[in-house]
């Protein structure tokens, strides 16, 4: 996980090349990899591997430490993505029905029940709020990026970041006791 | 991940929550607890590093995200040179152009708007003449009764009685009465020909005896010469452009039958110049004024006789 990963182990020459990169990408691949499926990414690990493709020979740009890794690795995450949905919503897919592929569904009984209980899906959860409050807090859990560091990887201000971090809990606090409240 | 949710938390003043705090937690679910094993390019690179991947290229996305997440995380350098107080102030100079540019250009529509045009006596005695009827037919309607025409009126009317049928005549000759109450200033500034307008009746009186006498071309010739040149020089701005266009060409009708009449029955001409004449009147019948002098004068000079030559005069006027 990230703890591996320290600011000394960036600087030049101190680890060899195939070293560093195993390491920064067992400690950041998870995290890209949660929050393209908390995007919806269709194949979220091809994605995951151009990230790091496009990543790893850069690394001696990068300035910041870990703190400046991870600000730039899911900078490029988070362009993927866009590019993704871009291109998604450019060329739509038009097939043949297939229940296989129909990824429609509604909450099943067990989930419900966990929400009731407060026991709640995170995908449920986190699928219920903005794409943009989304963004913020995934970014802010799972990539573990303060503000400023959300800010510059979403191009928005400090100020937005926070009152969308404020929203989106509000928005999961409702949902939450909106659960606690039908239990 | 324990330690951002807490902060997360009490930066919204959530730290209680013990529901949220449970929630937010679970979003660590999402991933996996270790990296899935990299395949294809990316496990060549992580193997052999750069220099073996020399064939292995990311996606153009990638690389274009790349360089523009570089881009925007690389430090920013504050400009050494501060902007010129012209860049400065860019903004505020364009803004302070457009609005004279726009005040110009109101104080130019209402100065063009301001501009007296009754100044222009021709027009406006035109425009008096044509609004005058309809306002006389409007009053006679109501039941109104007019005024006693001004002496300007008075004018006109003269005028009208003189010129016979003139489109401006026809104008002025209506019930000018039409003046009084609301009409009248519209007419006070009208100014018409000083001259008599004897010059369209006597050119006809003339002409047309001469037409009847066409045992004697010359003399047609002459009386139509004497008539035109005792027309006093038009006054064309006393006239509106239209009723001068039709003058000239009543004008130029007049004299080709003229030409015709005196030409046509002349036994000793006919043999040789009715073809000409023939053209000139069919020019200046459809041509107009320009075209009939021009071939009335070429005719004078072929015959030499003073009709020609009183054609020709008749066109330089014109």
């Amino acid at each position: 996980m990230p703890d591996s990963l320290t600011d000394r182990d960036l600087i030049a020459g101190v680890l060899p090349e195939t070293d560093l990169f195993a390491r920064v990408y067992e400690s950041l691949a998870p995290a890209v990899l949660g929050y393209f499926g908390a995007r919806g990414v269709d194949d979220p690990e091809a994605l995951m591997q151009d990230v790091f493709l496009s990543v790893l020979p850069r690394i001696g740009e990068i300035t910041g430490g870990v703190a400046g890794l991870r600000t730039f690795v899911f900078s490029v995450a988070h362009a993927r993505v866009v590019d993704y949905y871009r291109r998604v919503e450019r060329r739509p897919r038009s097939v043949d029905y297939d229940p296989l592929l129909d990824l429609r569904a509604v909450p099943s009984a067990e989930a419900e029940a966990l929400v009731r209980t407060g026991q709640t899906d995170a995908h449920l959860l986190i699928g219920a709020l903005k794409p943009e409050q989304r963004d913020v807090l995934m970014l802010r859990i799972v990539g573990e990026l303060s503000v400023e560091d959300v800010a510059s990887v979403l191009g928005k201000t400090p100020g937005a970041v926070k009152q969308l971090q404020r929203r989106g809990l509000k928005a999961l606090r409702e949902i939450v006791s909106e659960g606690v409240m039908a239990q | 991940m324990r330690e951002m949710v807490a902060e997360i938390l009490s930066d919204a003043g959530l730290a209680d929550d013990g529901a949220l705090t449970r929630t937010l937690e679970s979003l660590q679910t999402m991933c996996p607890a270790e990296a899935p094993a990299p395949t294809g390019a990316l496990a060549e690179l992580l193997a052999q590093g750069t220099a073996a991947s020399g064939g292995v290229a990311p996606s153009r996305a990638a690389t274009r995200a790349a360089e523009a997440a570089i881009g925007k995380l690389s430090p920013q350098v504050a400009p050494v040179v501060p902007f010129t107080l012209r860049k400065r102030h860019r903004g505020a100079a364009i803004s302070a152009a457009v609005i004279a540019g726009v005040g110009l250009s109101a104080t130019g529509v209402a100065a063009l708007g301001g501009v007296d045009y009754s100044a222009n006596p021709p027009q406006a005695g035109a425009r008096s003449a044509i609004v005058a009827p309809q306002a006389g037919a409007d009053a006679a309607a109501q039941g109104e009764t007019s005024e006693a025409p001004d002496p300007v009126v008075r004018e006109a009317q003269a005028f009208a009685a003189a010129a016979g049928g003139s489109p401006v005549a026809h104008a002025d000759r209506s019930p000018a009465p039409t003046s009084g109450g609301k009409d009248a200033p519209a007419s006070s500034g009208v100014v018409f020909p000083s001259a008599p307008p004897a010059h369209e009746a006597p050119a006809e009186a003339a002409i047309a005896p001469a037409a009847a006498r066409v045992e004697d071309p010359s003399a047609v010739a002459q009386d139509a010469g004497a008539a035109l040149s005792q027309r006093p020089a038009p006054r064309h701005r006393a006239e509106p452009v239209v009723n001068r266009g039709r003058h000239i060409a009543q004008e130029a009708a007049a004299t080709a039958q003229a030409i015709a009449a005196t030409f046509a029955p002349a036994p000793e001409s006919t043999a040789v110049a009715s073809p000409p004449v023939k053209e000139a009147v069919a020019v200046a019948s459809g041509a107009g004024q320009h075209a009939a002098s021009a071939a009335a004068g070429a005719l004078g000079q072929q015959h030499g006789n003073s009709s020609g030559r009183a054609l020709a005069a008749l066109g330089t006027r014109h």
